[in-house]
């Protein structure tokens, strides 16, 4: 099933939001919406697109990709073509509303999309293909990838999603045609992305994915080298590709009966050369901003807004991380209020250490207490408040304390609330001076208010 | 308690009420009372809200705030700190700092940095004894003395009974000016601890390791939550600057005895000024000066009325509020 790679065009398939890469010039293109027909421009690309997929189809079988799981939160999508497109993130895009804005298009495949692809239609591999957890990139996979290699960030427009590194576990393999002029691009495929070999001239029937199975190779040391070597790449040599012949841009409509038919060839416009690129071929600095991978990657500013977006992002949301840093680290390292001043602690410990009366009163001062309080049927007396009002008499030595509560109307319950309190109160003990119902000024509707107070 | 008893204020149409502070005030002073006649000088008087405390705090408060080199704690007055929530600061009717600013939102460091914003840096140093002018936090510790008149204790032949009465709560008497009565039983005390209205060793101090709560599940997080509150610091300045507080108080920096023009709004028909339905025309009028010698305490008002709803009707609250007059907005 291998096809030359001299009869091929290079097919990146690198799909983002709404843009896919043009193989023949390396630029991104942008599918926008017909307004008057209602219909995606673009979608000869995704027509292109679908072809490459097709073959895809074709190697993995007929039924392939109806078992792919669904993507997270989607319901699953068991035809062929619904998988498909899916995949691709074309649905929820066809139809938009009208007048409103575009609706929000699906994520470019993520790296799990591409592995369930890639597992599900690849024919068994000679060796266990080892797949790592692909974690969901933060930084976009193909610069990534391309990082990595390279150790700069030149690449196919940033944003796209690839799979980095398909570590094959295959021998090195040797050239097999030597004498192709696009060999060269072989050996660093799999460090960089999927490579589609598709023969664009006989698109029925010389369909193969090239994988490399070679050895993680070398790569090219400067990025200059790298973009040199991926313009070639994509430069084909007759840059015409099977175009979808449909009645509609629909999706709906596509045909996807996995090109058992033969299909028109439709012969794409190739662009003349632009002044820049006759510039660049004779300037030196120039060639470089003519290279269409270096001018992808400058030209996008979709994708470089995007690239703000996430840096917004990412200062927005990595604010409570840091609030959080900087709590526990104040929690932990410099708390405010919390370590007392030492005659505090040995207050406390004096405190605790014994039950003798009075034991946190060194000095014996003879300390009043008062409260005016307003109680719903004896919460206070009864509960912490007067718990802990007894036990602050005790440590203050009841022969040194007054006692004084005053509490206006208080209900029935209150009332007998207070009354106990009084007879747990350890003032009774050693009254210096006892008031029995310290009656108030009162009203002759409203009975008695009690005023307990102890020495 | 009997209503009738309490002082009223009169409306400009005539209409007297009952000043909410006055009954407050009243209710404190009924818990004083004892003072008068117990026949024990004290040496620190407690006065404790509904809050939830550690007893051990409420000691340290009373005896460890502000020690001096002999180890004994010095202050006319010193209060805890309370909390309505595990984060709120709850008292700030009744909390002024130094130069009598009032408190800026409610969380750490409480304090704006507003004038020299003394109180503020004592807080952010970690003082125990922070200089206010005035605070009250659910639980306060004064000096026993300027409550009780010691001199009937002093066995001398020619001891005589002090001068003035004993310190006691009060409200505002102005009609239009409302103060809290734990903020005026400051300003009284220092008036006559130093004869100044706003000396500058105040001789109150807030003492924010000793922390109280309305409720005891907010206390028991208050231990935790008051660890990182240093990087609040920055942040409440902030909200300040944004809401502007603190919110300008005329009387703050007045002494008492000084004689201060107060610009009021007359209403030519007050009577009918007052009625639910008045009218624009109705709340006509002109301004006018009036005199006033001013009292101890300026900083710790407003301008607003707060009295007691002496008839509720279905769904109202004990409390009422009435706005000074002025004209049709």
């Amino acid at each position: 099933m291998e096809t030359r790679l001299s009869d091929c065009t290079y097919c990146s398939l690198l799909v983002g939001q709404g843009e896919i890469l043009n193989p023949d010039n390396g630029v991104w293109m942008n599918e926008r919406m017909d307004e008057r027909t209602k219909r995606w421009s673009g979608a000869e690309h995704l027509g292109y697109v679908y072809n490459i997929y097709r073959s895809w189809l074709k190697l993995a079988g007929a039924d392939g990709i109806s078992t792919m799981a669904p993507p997270a939160g989607q319901k699953k999508v068991v035809s062929r073509k619904g998988a498909l497109l899916e995949a691709l993130g074309y649905i929820g895009r066809q139809q938009p509303r009208p007048g409103a804005r575009q609706a929000k298009p699906r994520p470019c495949l993520t790296l799990r999309d591409w592995a369930r692809i890639w597992a599900l239609e690849l024919p068994p591999l000679p060796a266990p293909l080892p797949f790592p957890e692909l974690p969901q990139p933060t930084v976009s996979p193909l610069r990534l990838a391309t990082s990595r290699a390279l150790g700069s960030p030149v690449g196919l427009g940033h944003g796209a999603k690839v799979i980095p590194n398909l570590s094959l576990k295959t021998p090195p393999c040797a050239n097999p045609h030597p004498s192709s002029p696009l060999h060269l691009p072989t050996q660093y495929l799999p460090t960089l992305t999927l490579a589609l070999a598709l023969s664009p001239s006989r698109p029925q029937t010389a369909y193969s994915l090239q994988l490399s199975g070679c050895q993680r190779p070398r790569l090219p040391s400067s990025p200059h080298a790298y973009a040199a070597l991926m313009s070639m790449r994509i430069h084909p040599s007759t840059p015409d590709y099977e175009l979808l012949p449909r009645a509609s841009s629909d999706a709906d409509d596509l045909d996807l009966d996995l090109g058992l038919h033969p299909r028109p060839v439709v012969q794409r416009h190739v662009p003349q050369p632009s002044w820049l690129a006759l510039l660049g071929s004779k300037m030196s600095g120039v060639d470089k901003l003519v290279d269409p991978v270096v001018c992808a990657h400058y030209v996008t500013p979709r994708r470089r807004k995007r690239s703000v977006l996430r840096l917004i992002y990412w200062s927005i949301f990595s604010v409570p991380y840091i609030c959080l840093f900087l709590v526990l680290s104040a929690v932990v390292l410099f708390p405010s209020y919390t370590h007392r001043p030492a005659h505090y602690n040995e207050l406390r410990n004096r405190a605790i250490a014994t039950n003798a009366l009075g034991r946190a009163n060194v000095r014996n001062e003879k300390v009043f207490i008062a409260a005016a309080i307003y109680e719903d049927r004896g919460a206070l007396t009864s509960g912490p408040w007067g718990k802990a009002v007894l036990d602050l008499v005790d440590l203050l030595g009841p022969q040194n304390v007054h006692l004084s509560i005053f509490e206006n109307d208080p209900d029935v319950e209150t009332r007998q609330s207070l009354l106990d309190f009084e007879k747990k109160a350890p003032c009774n003990t050693h009254p210096l001076a006892y008031y029995h119902d310290f009656v108030l000024t009162i009203a002759q509707a409203i009975p008695p208010s009690p005023s307990r107070t102890w020495i | 308690m009997d209503l009738t008893s309490l002082p009223r204020v009169t409306l400009p149409n005539g209409d007297t009420r009952i000043k909410r502070i006055a009954f407050l005030a009243e209710v404190r002073n009924r818990a004083l009372a004892p003072l008068d006649t117990v026949p024990v000088p004290f040496d620190r008087i407690l006065y404790l809200n509904d809050v939830n405390f550690d007893p051990i705090d409420a000691t340290q408060l009373l005896f460890s705030t502000n020690i001096d080199s002999n180890g004994h704690a010095n202050y006319a007055a010193a209060c805890a700190v309370d909390f309505i929530n595990a984060f709120k600061f709850y008292d700030r009717f009744a909390t002024r700092d130094l130069e009598g600013w009032v408190t800026g939102i409610p969380f750490f460091p409480w304090f704006t940095s507003a004038g020299s914003a003394v109180s503020r840096q004592d807080v952010l140093e970690g003082k125990d004894a922070v200089r206010v002018r005035s605070c009250w936090g659910g639980m306060t510790a004064f000096e026993a003395k300027w409550f009780q008149d010691h001199a009937r204790f002093v066995q001398t032949p020619d001891a005589s009974p002090s001068p003035v009465s004993p310190l006691r709560f009060r409200y505002e008497e102005d009609t239009f000016w409302e103060s809290s009565e734990c903020c005026l039983v400051h300003a009284d005390l220092q008036q006559r601890r130093t004869s100044m209205g706003l000396p500058l060793d105040s001789g109150i101090y807030m003492n924010p390791y000793i922390r109280v709560a309305y409720d005891p599940k907010t206390l028991s997080w208050l231990s935790l939550t008051r660890r990182p509150e240093r990087l609040y610091a920055a942040i409440h300045d902030l909200l300040n600057w944004a809401i502007g507080f603190p919110i300008y108080n005329p009387r703050q920096m007045e002494e008492p005895g000084q004689e201060v023009a107060d610009t009021v709004w007359e209403y030519d028909d007050p009577v009918r000024a007052y009625l639910p339905n008045a009218t624009t025309a109705d709340l006509s009028g002109h301004w006018r000066e009036v005199t006033r010698v001013a009292t101890p305490g300026g900083f710790c008002g407003g301008p607003n009325l707060l009295v007691i709803n002496e008839t509720p009707q279905q769904g109202e609250g004990r409390w009422g509020k009435i706005e000074p007059p002025g004209p049709a907005a």
